[in-house]
């Protein structure tokens, strides 16, 4: 039975590649949390990482959700000699997934360009993964890029990624939005505001200004706040009762649910602008309106992780092929076709 | 070609003196040892190789009564105790492998001995140089003509105790390769999985404690990492001896390690640099 290496990260990314996993049947797939080189494990160690994926906070919830789903756990793929990584991002990428094949899955919404992601493009020795999740795709050292939507194909082309690796196949957490309908989540018909994890990821973030807006286009309608995961919950909490003291602040629970039964969405940078798109809300969003209408992922009835599974036979198929080639007549390039 | 695995093996060790026949899961160190290096996949004959001297009587009746082969040689020349055992089991590739590594991965075992034979014309590989996994994966793989060699011309009482750092020093004589540990990780210097000191055997019993299920298949590295992402707090308890190795006494004499390749162990820490 031929091996995958599953990589995860937050838990949204960690379910993609279940997903994933789950229809790759004829597979023996075993996990890890998500893991990087040594430089990025020395600034984990060193607590610099604790607000990534690559820090012990959501790396153990990671290992919990891989643990709840009695899925088989090799940590930093310390077995080795798998025939295929899939991993849920190409920024930070590990030995063990470099030596291919490799396919990435696209996580969701990307940070917007910036002056950072400018300079990680111009100097190349930066670490991309300062730039946020902007450069995602840029990095060249996968076989196959499953993307969300074409929207996002063109975009990753035009941020310099190598159009026939990309596959558009949709992304598994967003692909199905029409059933976060079914829920039992007891609130109807307010404005809901899911805010970001930008302050711990050292971006700038007003707050005061988000809590204002969202007061205004509430004008006097139920306000509920979702807080990301992976924010400071005391602090932000603490924020919003200051402002809007007769808000809700939801610091947990089903986000997708809130969303599929309120009126109005208000997000910061976050990928659950798509989930209130799908579901006709009325979205006001940091990104352009227009823009997310064109990057939204295929509704496509949950069907993406079959396609994903799809590409990594032909890919791993091909790739026996290649292996076959390289014997006989020396080293192809990686992702010829 | 026909391998030998030699496991070296002494109950004088100065730091903790017969530390291989402490127990971990009911069993002494060294079967337990001996039993996660029988589940590599790798053919190969295994043998403890113990001294001469009387306090290791007790090493030899626990291999046998464990069912492991046992072999007596040079109390402090192990350069000749592993050549004279080689000889005596006509072997062309010799495997060394330490005592104090009750944690060992059979699959280390296995890709540094996989690697070994996939390369042509390679004398040494070994996982040490540059290390990466978590220390206390150590093996060498070695043929018989390079020990051979090793054991004619070898004079410093260093090499003849060590076995192996008169190959290390001589990559003019020998091929030598360094296996990677396939993550790309480099843990030897903060996750130490080797027995020296009380502490470490402490760490070790936990680990036992939390994994070993009996007349289950040994728990993997891989159980062992996911045990300590779990429970960080198991990894104190030998701290302070995280990235210590035995070869910082004898920098001065060793070529391809410095200190930048070790810690002093907190003894070492008023005594003079070598």
């Amino acid at each position: 039975m031929r091996r995958a290496l599953f990589i995860g990260g937050s838990v949204n990314q960690t379910k993609q590649v279940h997903a994933v996993a789950r229809e790759l049947r004829e597979w023996k797939a075993s996990f890890t949390p998500f893991f990087g080189d040594r430089g990025v494990e020395t600034l984990r160690r060193l607590g610099l990482a604790e607000t990534t994926i690559c820090g012990d906070k959501l790396r153990k919830r990671c290992l919990d959700y891989l643990h709840d789903h009695r899925l088989e756990v090799d940590m930093y793929g310390a077995r080795g000699d798998y025939d295929l990584v899939v991993s849920c991002t190409d920024l930070v990428l590990p030995r063990i997934a470099r030596r291919g094949p490799l396919v990435v899955v696209q996580e969701g919404i990307l940070d917007p360009p910036g002056l950072m992601s400018r300079l990680c493009q111009r100097y190349s020795h930066l670490p991309r993964w300062l730039a946020g999740t902007t450069l995602t795709g840029t990095s060249g050292a996968y076989d196959r890029f499953c993307v969300a939507s074409e929207g996002y194909k063109r975009h990753f082309v035009a941020m310099g990624a190598d159009p026939s690796r990309i596959r558009v196949t949709g992304i598994p957490n967003f692909d199905d939005c029409q059933r976060f309908r079914d829920n039992d989540f007891p609130l109807r018909d307010y404005v809901l505001v899911c805010t970001s994890d930008t302050r711990e990821t050292f971006k700038r973030d007003n707050r005061r200004e988000l809590v204002q807006r969202a007061l205004h286009i509430a004008a006097g309608r139920t306000l509920l706040f979702k807080l990301h995961p992976n924010e400071n919950a005391r602090r932000s909490t603490a924020e919003i009762r200051k402002w809007a003291p007769n808000a809700h602040v939801h610091a947990s629970g089903n986000t997708e649910a809130m969303i599929a039964n309120c009126a109005v969405l208000i997000t910061q940078w976050s990928s659950t602008a798509f989930v209130g798109l799908a579901l006709g809300k009325e979205v006001h969003s940091n990104h352009p309106s227009d823009e997310l209408r064109e990057l939204a992922p295929l509704q496509n009835g949950g069907n993406s992780a079959r396609r994903i599974a799809q590409v990594c036979r032909e890919l791993t198929r091909r790739t026996r092929v290649v292996h076959l080639r390289t014997i006989l007549w020396g080293r192809p390039s990686r992702g010829v076709a | 070609m026909k391998t030998l695995v030699v496991v070296q093996a002494r109950s004088t060790s100065s730091r903790l003196p017969r530390k291989v026949l402490r127990p971990l899961a009911g069993k002494p160190m060294l079967v337990r040892q001996l039993e996660r290096i029988d589940a590599a996949q790798t053919a190969f004959d295994l043998v403890v190789a113990t001294t001469t001297a009387p306090a290791d009587d007790a090493i030899v009746e626990v291999t046998r009564r464990a069912g492991f082969d046992v072999f007596r040689g040079h109390p402090t020349d192990l350069l000749d105790r592993h050549y004279q055992l080689a000889v005596a089991k006509k072997v062309d590739v010799v495997v060394k492998i330490p005592s104090d590594c009750p944690l060992i991965d059979p699959d280390a075992i296995d890709r540094v001995i996989g690697t070994f034979f996939h390369a042509s014309g390679v004398d040494y590989a070994s996982n040490l140089h540059p290390p990466s996994w978590p220390d206390g994966n150590d093996v060498e793989v070695m043929t018989m003509r390079a020990l051979a060699r090793a054991h004619a011309e070898a004079t410093r009482p260093f090499d003849r105790e060590h076995t192996t750092p008169y190959l290390w020093d001589h990559p003019d004589r020998f091929t030598l390769l360094n296996v990677r540990w396939e993550t790309g990780l480099d843990l030897s210097r903060s996750h130490r999985f080797t027995v020296d000191y009380e502490e470490d055997y402490q760490f070790v019993a936990r680990v036992f404690e939390e994994l070993h299920i009996p007349n289950a298949w040994p728990f993997s590295l891989s159980d062992i990492l996911t045990l300590l992402e779990r429970r960080p707090e198991l990894l104190q308890i030998h701290a302070r001896y995280a990235g210590v190795n035995w070869y910082r006494h004898h920098l001065g004499e060793l070529r391809t390690k410095s200190l930048a390749d070790t810690r002093l162990a907190p003894e070492d820490e008023h005594a003079p640099l070598p």
